[in-house]
């Protein structure tokens, strides 16, 4: 299966852990997909930077419009409000550092 | 950073002439064209042609938040309106079948609508209003509608909303892309000097002998 790799910036006011995003991110597919949604993206979170806020987030390539709704409806976390943007996409993790053509 | 090319502010009218210079210099040294967009929200069809004939040469773009069924007629069938919005919160009014007939501009999403709701039934009513939308092929519009930075959104995942909702990967792909540029692309000709009528252009000119 094929898979899709996103480069996600957190906005955040307040100090965002690994484990606060992942259950954020979590909770958000589960309550808008389900848990068969959340099942069949096969989602992990290969690194992140809580100094700047990066992510780098996997999922299947055929789930990648979900993901993106998700993420984008994940407003805020612990009660602080957050925005998770979504600044590139791409097939390998080679291919979010690239510069953009 | 996003990818994002322009962005269309809402001014009030009382401090359009003094703002709008500042704003577009804020914005171009990120890289950002800005646009003036005025929300009209009008009680009835004779405050919202009032406020057109006033409001339409100043803005770039012109929306009409429809509160009752008849500003939703006269907004949906007016040329002079860009765009049209429905706030999912008001129970009593949607976008039909017969509105989307009359519609002559686009139909306008604001995710701020979808991030700012209450209750569940916001994600509902915004889906039926894109069934609606693609079964009659009305123009789409996917805005963020933001009002603070936390609730920016990127493009890509505007359009992962719009496909979310019902419309097609294209149509989606449009509403975010091609659809605003096209509206702001006519704005600009229509407020240019050399825009006489649609259709009507002043190509040149010449002493008459």
């Amino acid at each position: 299966m094929s898979k899709r790799y996103f480069l996600v910036r957190a906005i955040f006011d307040k100090p965002l852990t690994e484990q606060h995003l992942i259950e954020a991110v979590a909770t958000s597919i589960t309550k808008h997909f389900g848990e068969v949604g959340m099942a069949s993206m096969n989602l992990r979170l290969v690194r992140y930077d809580p100094k700047e806020g990066d992510a780098v987030v996997v999922c299947e390539k055929a789930t990648t419009n979900r993901l993106l709704t998700a993420l984008t409806f994940v407003r805020e976390i612990d009660g602080a409000p957050i925005s998770l943007l979504v600044v590139r996409t791409s097939g390998t993790i080679k291919g979010l550092s690239k510069p953009k053509k | 950073m996003v990818g994002y090319r322009s962005v269309a502010l809402t001014i009030p009218t009382a401090i359009l002439n003094e703002c709008s210079r500042t704003l577009k210099e804020c914005f171009a040294q990120v890289g950002l064209e800005t646009v003036s967009r005025i929300d009209l929200t009008c009680s009835n069809r004779y405050e919202l042609l009032k406020l057109l004939r006033r409001f339409r040469n100043q803005y770039d773009v012109v929306s009409v938040k429809c509160t009752n069924q008849n500003v939703a007629a006269i907004a949906c069938r007016d040329r002079r309106v860009d765009v049209v919005f429905f706030d999912p919160n008001n129970r009593k009014m949607k976008f039909t079948h017969t509105l989307a007939r009359l519609l002559n501009g686009a139909l306008e999403l604001n995710l701020s609508f979808l991030l700012d709701r209450e209750n569940s039934d916001a994600l509902n009513k915004a889906m039926r209003q894109m069934a609606v939308a693609r079964e009659h092929r009305v123009k789409v519009v996917l805005s963020s509608g933001c009002t603070s930075p936390k609730m920016v959104r990127s493009p890509m995942q505007l359009r992962a909303i719009g496909v979310t909702l019902g419309l097609s990967e294209a149509q989606s792909a449009e509403a975010v892309s091609s659809v605003p540029s096209s509206i702001i692309e006519s704005n600009l000709e229509r407020r240019s000097p050399l825009y006489i009528e649609e259709g009507v252009r002043l190509v040149g000119r010449s002493e008459l002998k």
